[in-house]
């Protein structure tokens, strides 16, 4: 396989806990992320998926460099960019730009939309101010917005415009990477299928790669060629969408995948439910042995001891699991 | 018979820009141990109408029509009187529950308080009820967790809360405001596996209250579809999945990702809802209808019995037309 564009190699990311108000002091160190490997190609969309708290969020923000990372490294088109600033920094950020879930909260409500998505070209310094104007509408055109709208305001558009707004601000850089955090989540059904196409024509159009951070799982199963499962900042599994989701050999990944709700009431009376127990377990103190071992399902005394690392078999799915489920 | 009959209901709000039909002339009715899913987007009216039902809309908002609890009309009943129904009649549940529940009071305070808000019980009673109520809603270790505060529980926990609080006075008809959609996809699954649980044990009436048609074909037994302020199709929930009726039911059918993994692109819906200000004259869904036709643009289609059971539809569309694409539709996901 060729070169990978992005590629992060053992992704450590921690926050301090700390005690007390006016003499602060750390006590410890949550590791939301821990150990996350990761390669990104040409083309290919990489799905991350977990429930709130897995890290997702903090690896995503760490990988386009908006979150310090402690240990590990990441290498764009095969440059160590870990400990990269300055004008090195800014060049990387040209190139792997990012969307965000709430549109509205990402907008600045006083800023004419047109300037808002005019206002990356501006910090990076791209071009002269006529070819600025002519990228933005351009970049307008290509997501679906009408650029007679330029002089709008962001409460004038609705919440899937707002999105292709937010769309519009990552590909007038014209990346070759666009880190989407839950791209999708905040809107409506119908507009969602809009946005998700959108996201599709992109991709073919102008040949991006995407990382796509979500916990809708149909969402992800749509646009992923890869897929990540984490918790508890661990990568649990890996391989394409098929494999995952046909058969997922995690049994956290098959909880995961068996909780959504089917629409389709006669199946839905019909289907054999697993429902796992309990929340996500507290990153400060996670549990011995394997981390999922006291919600799973299938767990051996064994699992409370014994960490399982990530194995891979041949065609290259991989799970992190002493007794993982038959196929 | 029917424990709540909701008839021509109108909810109009005043703005700086003129009155806005949030909810307009919508009639329905849940008996006692139904579940009635209200699904549609953002702007459709569904919490509105909720609102409308519970009398929790400000003085700004009009409400004409009629809404029935039993035989008691709740439309124009005095402050009071509403609240003493409110929590113990009937309750609800809402989507954030860290808005719903007071940050700086345990949950035991709060779940005492509602209570004695309703039934003559003395405190130690009051607090027996509360840690049978958060036994039954799953919450491991009841006696400690009233000692806790709202921020000291995971989301899940706190809509569990909610529900617990929600049910202690046994109330007639419950409402469900998106009970889940805050929630991860593995609460979520608890949530709607608790909410089946009791709808067996509580003979409420529970109105819930979804975007998501999962959520609907989960637990719903009856389903209306809203759209801008109307209801365009009414139907039991394996009526609606079946043979889906409106072209609107058809594309919010159309664009679940789960259902469509072989289509080419996800279907989508073109275009956004009308603005409730100025509504378009005729069928609301006019101007994103794929089928749409001359008549449709003048005039409003009433809500027209099927003939299959209860099942209803708001469309000019020919029945045979509807018939034909329904079930291709559903067909074509099943294959």
């Amino acid at each position: 396989m060729s070169e990978p564009i992005l590629r992060a190699t053992g992704v450590t990311i921690g926050f301090p806990v700390t005690r007390g108000i006016i003499f602060q002091r750390e006590v410890g160190r949550v590791q939301a992320v821990d150990g996350v490997d990761l390669e990104l190609h040409a083309g290919e969309t990489l799905a991350i998926v977990g429930e709130s708290g897995c890290g997702k969020t903090t690896l995503a923000r760490g990988l386009v460099r908006l979150q310090s990372i402690d240990a590990g490294t990441i290498e764009y088109l095969g440059e160590d960019i870990t400990r990269r600033s300055g004008r090195g920094l800014t060049d990387f950020r040209r190139q792997v730009t990012m969307i965000f879930q709430d549109p509205i909260a990402s907008l600045d409500p006083r800023m004419r939309i047109g300037q808002s998505v005019q206002e990356p070209l501006d910090i990076h310094g791209i071009g002269t101010p006529v070819e600025r104007k002519r990228r933005v509408q351009e970049a307008m055109e290509r997501v679906g917005l009408n650029p007679e709208h330029y002089n709008r305001f962001p409460h004038e558009f609705s919440g899937g415009q707002r999105q292709r707004i937010g769309i519009a601000r990552a590909v007038v850089m014209e990346p070759r990477v666009i880190v989407c955090d839950e791209p999708v989540s905040a809107l409506d059904v119908s507009v969602q299928a809009q946005i998700v196409n959108l996201l599709e024509d992109l991709q073919r159009d102008l040949g991006l790669s995407y990382i796509v951070i979500a916990h809708d799982l149909d969402v992800v199963r749509r646009l992923a060629d890869r897929v990540k499962v984490m918790y508890l900042g661990r990568v649990v599994e890996e391989g394409t969408g098929e494999q995952v989701y046909t058969a997922p050999r995690h049994p956290y990944s098959s909880a995961l995948l068996a909780a959504r709700p089917v629409a389709d009431p006669v199946r839905a009376r019909s289907q054999q439910r697993i429902v796992l127990e309990g929340d996500v377990p507290s990153p400060l103190n996670p549990p011995s042995g394997c981390r999922f071992h006291p919600r799973c399902p299938v767990a051996q005394p064994s699992c409370a001891q014994e960490d399982p690392r990530l194995e891979h078999a041949a065609d290259g799915h991989g799970w992190a699991c002493a007794y993982p489920l038959e196929p | 018979m029917a424990l709540l009959t909701v008839e021509n209901l109108r909810t109009t709000f005043r703005t700086d820009d003129g009155p806005v039909g949030a909810v307009d002339g919508v009639s329905l009715s849940v008996d006692a141990g139904q579940v009635l899913g209200i699904v549609g987007e953002s702007g459709c009216g569904k919490s509105a109408m909720s609102l409308s039902i519970m009398g929790l809309l400000p003085k700004s908002a009009m409400v004409e029509g009629s809404i029935r609890l039993g035989d008691r009309e709740l439309v124009g009943l005095p402050g009071g009187e509403l609240r003493r129904l409110r929590g113990a009649e009937m309750a609800m549940i809402f989507q954030d529950p860290m808005t719903s529940l007071n940050p700086v009071m345990t949950i035991g305070w709060q779940l005492v308080e509602a209570v004695r808000l309703h039934q003559k019980v003395s405190k130690a009673e009051a607090r027996r009820l509360a840690i049978e109520g958060l036994a039954a809603v799953g919450i491991p270790s009841p006696e400690d967790r009233l000692r806790s505060y709202p921020l000291e529980l995971s989301g899940g926990m706190r809509q569990r809360v909610m529900i617990a609080m929600a049910l202690l006075n046994r109330p007639r008809l419950l409402i469900a405001d998106e009970p889940t959609t805050a929630l991860d996809v593995t609460t979520q699954a608890q949530i709607l596996e608790l909410m089946r649980e009791l709808r067996r044990e509580v003979d409420a009436a529970i109105v819930l209250i979804t975007h998501d048609l999962g959520v609907v074909a989960e637990l719903c037994d009856e389903v209306a579809v809203m759209y801008a302020g109307r209801v365009v199709e009414r139907a039991t929930v394996d009526e609606l999945f079946a043979r889906p009726q409106h072209p609107y039911t058809w594309g919010l059918l159309a664009s679940l990702p789960g259902r469509n993994l072989a289509s080419e692109r996800l279907h989508q819906i073109p275009g956004s809802p009308p603005s409730l200000l100025r509504p378009p004259a005729g069928c609301r869904f006019a101007a994103r209808c794929p089928f749409v036709m001359d008549v449709c643009r003048d005039d409003p289609p009433p809500l027209t019995p099927t003939g299959r059971g209860t099942a209803a539809v708001a469309c000019h569309l020919a029945q045979d037309v509807r018939d034909r694409e329904g079930a291709r539709l559903s067909g074509e996901e099943r294959a």
